[in-house]
């Protein structure tokens, strides 16, 4: 079967997560890789280093250098018939367009799919999570979206390696949304997507009025930093960093909830982590339950304790 | 300028869901007791929609839902919360996004729709997919994850939130937008508005009549729990979540 992966375009750079639509990708066969939107060379020239893609087409139109989701739409509309597999990654930029490509060619898309076994069965979490879902492979072509965490890509990169760029200069203008600014968000840290180790804080952090104790723990261990939405909500973190159902999911080897009580939301988020632990002073919060180690303590003396070590 | 909200309804969010005990049959999960609501990204969009209506820059909000008898009372909720008419388009089965976006294209031609507000995804499906299938089909400008919106004449302004920060843009109307949770809080129906929805018109119209064929073309095939995480290690202290840390080699 034939592949194309759309890169993702993170606030207008080449998306890391990239690698590991390549790798939801080769579970059918070849992948091409499509680059478009700003930077759209260096996203192409990052993607042919990538073991196991083909061919890398690079879209040079000024109507397409810019974000714009519907002129993109366009461009893959008309390449969907030369594959069986339209893929992105379930990023905010792959969960925009695959859906709009797929109604362009009438069918449905399969969105965050979490497993593809080797028959090409899809599995995908519904009901926060509660639930994985079962679907036969519908007919090509097919348009999905794949859990970037669920698809790891370690042995993927290589430096010495490029793969064939193939130039699409034709123009796509829809003159639909305009695109104004991209404004990074506070955080300066890893991106909890991609990160070894995430430290995340909850509504225990309001006491402390700010996400100090939670960003001084994932300092200490190089860590990426999260957050439940409550404390989205009340401000102490910024609305990227939220885990969870209707967040981002997450898949470190290590992650450590501060204050989070454990609503199935949150869970449906880090299911695939590694490793789980808790500190909360409630010991029956559920958080508390899901973790593979919990501590009963208040994080404004447990955490500080084990800073001094 | 009038406006559409696309409303579902699901589970109760803060239920668990969990599967039928019954063996006869494959396992399904049981929904049964579980209370149906409007799915709460919806109620950001119908919020707003609202909003945009008393602030005099829409002059009408239609809730429109594909979906069985049963979410009929909570269309009326919808009424309640500031809508001024509903439409249900009866369907009794699972049915794909496309189909759903179909009927409601079909339904956006006999109205003169200038803005479509969708929640970003439904929480029990987590599709994310009618909101982007609609403005396709239409040919409309789209921008999801919303969470600022403002209407100026013919043109919407937007901030979304995106991987990594937010994104601004601007969409020539008409367009859809679907909302982030951060866009709004949605408001509670009043009792005196709960009232008065019950003299709101509530239409029915049948897909057949749309000239839409009710399908699903990702029939679920197996469904089941995912694999239990292992059993939680209760610490007695600091020092030993220290060495546990140090011992996995997360801390030196
Ligand atoms: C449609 C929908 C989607 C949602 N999506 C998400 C999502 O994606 N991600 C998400 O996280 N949530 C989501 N939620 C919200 C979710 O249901 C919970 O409300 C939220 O996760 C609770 O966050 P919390 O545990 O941090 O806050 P709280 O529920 O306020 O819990 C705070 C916890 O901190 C503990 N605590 C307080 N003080 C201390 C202290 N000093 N020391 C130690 N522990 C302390 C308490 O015991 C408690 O367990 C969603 C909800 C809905 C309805």
């Amino acid at each position: 079967m034939k592949v194309l992966l759309v890169i993702g375009d993170r606030l207008g750079e080449y998306d890391p997560l990239t690698v590991n639509g390549v790798a939801a990708g080769l579970h059918f066969g070849d992948v091409t890789v499509l680059a478009a939107g700003p930077n759209s060379q260096k996203k192409a020239d990052k993607a042919a280093q990538i073991n196991g893609v083909k061919e890398v087409l690079l879209a040079t139109h000024p109507t397409l250098q810019k974000p714009s989701v519907e002129n993109l739409a366009m461009l893959v509309n008309e390449l969907t018939p030369s594959f069986d597999i339209i893929l992105a990654v379930t990023s905010t930029f792959g969960s925009d367009l695959i859906p709009r490509v797929a109604a362009l060619a009438n069918s449905s898309p399969i969105t965050g799919v979490w497993a593809i076994a080797k028959d090409h069965t899809l599995t995908r979490p519904i009901n926060a999570g509660a639930v994985l879902a079962q679907l036969n492979l519908p007919k090509p072509p097919v348009f999905l979206t794949i859990r970037p965490t669920a698809f790891p890509a370690n042995f993927i990169s290589n430096n010495t390696r490029k793969a064939k760029i193939t130039v699409i200069d034709k123009s796509y203008e829809c003159n639909l949304s305009q695109h104004k600014t991209y404004t990074p968000s506070a955080n300066v840290r890893p991106d909890p997507v991609s990160a070894k180790i995430v430290v995340a804080g909850g509504g225990g952090l309001q006491a402390g009025g700010s996400f100090e104790l939670v960003e001084k723990l994932a300092d200490r261990l190089n860590a990426a930093v999260g957050a439940s939405r409550t404390a989205v909500d009340m401000g102490l973190a910024s609305n990227d960093l939220q885990i969870g159902q209707t967040g981002r999911c997450i898949a470190p080897d290590l992650y450590i909830a501060l204050g989070i009580s454990g609503a199935i939301q949150h869970l449906a988020g880090i299911k695939d982590a590694r490793m789980i632990v808790s500190i909360n002073s409630d010991p029956n919060a559920p958080l508390h339950g899901a973790a593979d180690f919990a501590l009963t303590a208040d994080i404004f003396s447990a955490v500080p304790e084990l800073l001094k070590k | 300028m009038k406006l559409l909200v696309p409303i579902k309804m699901v589970p109760n969010p803060t239920l668990p869901v969990r599967m039928s005990r019954d063996t006869a049959t494959p396992q399904k999960p049981d929904l049964k007791d579980i209370p149906l609501v409007i799915n709460p990204f919806d109620e950001n969009a119908l919020e707003e929609a609202v909003l945009l209506r008393e602030a005099q820059i829409a002059s009408n909000v239609t809730v429109i839902s594909v979906g069985p008898d049963s979410w009929v009372s909570e269309m009326r909720t919808a009424l309640a919360l500031g809508a001024d008419k509903a439409v249900h388009i009866p369907c009794d089965k699972q049915v794909s996004p496309l189909t759903i976006a179909k009927c409601i294209k079909q339904f956006i031609a006999l109205e003169d729709i200038q803005l479509i507000l969708c929640g970003r995804q439904g929480v029990d499906a987590d599709n994310g997919s009618v909101g982007p299938m609609l403005a396709a089909l239409l040919g409309w400008g789209q921008a999801t994850f919303v969470s600022k919106l403002s209407v100026n004449g013919n043109l919407a302004t937007v901030k979304r939130e995106v991987d990594g920060g937010t994104q601004e843009l601007t969409l020539p109307l008409p367009a859809v937008i679907t909302t982030d949770l951060s866009l709004n809080t949605p408001r509670y129906a009043s009792l005196p508005n709960i009232m008065l929805a019950k003299r709101k018109p509530l239409e029915t119209l049948s897909a057949q009549k749309l000239g839409v064929e009710l399908t699903h073309e990702l029939e679920i095939i197996k469904y089941q729990t995912p694999p239990p995480r292992p059993p939680t290690t209760r610490l007695n202290s600091v020092a030993e979540l220290e060495s546990i840390l140090s011992k996995k080699g997360f801390l030196s």
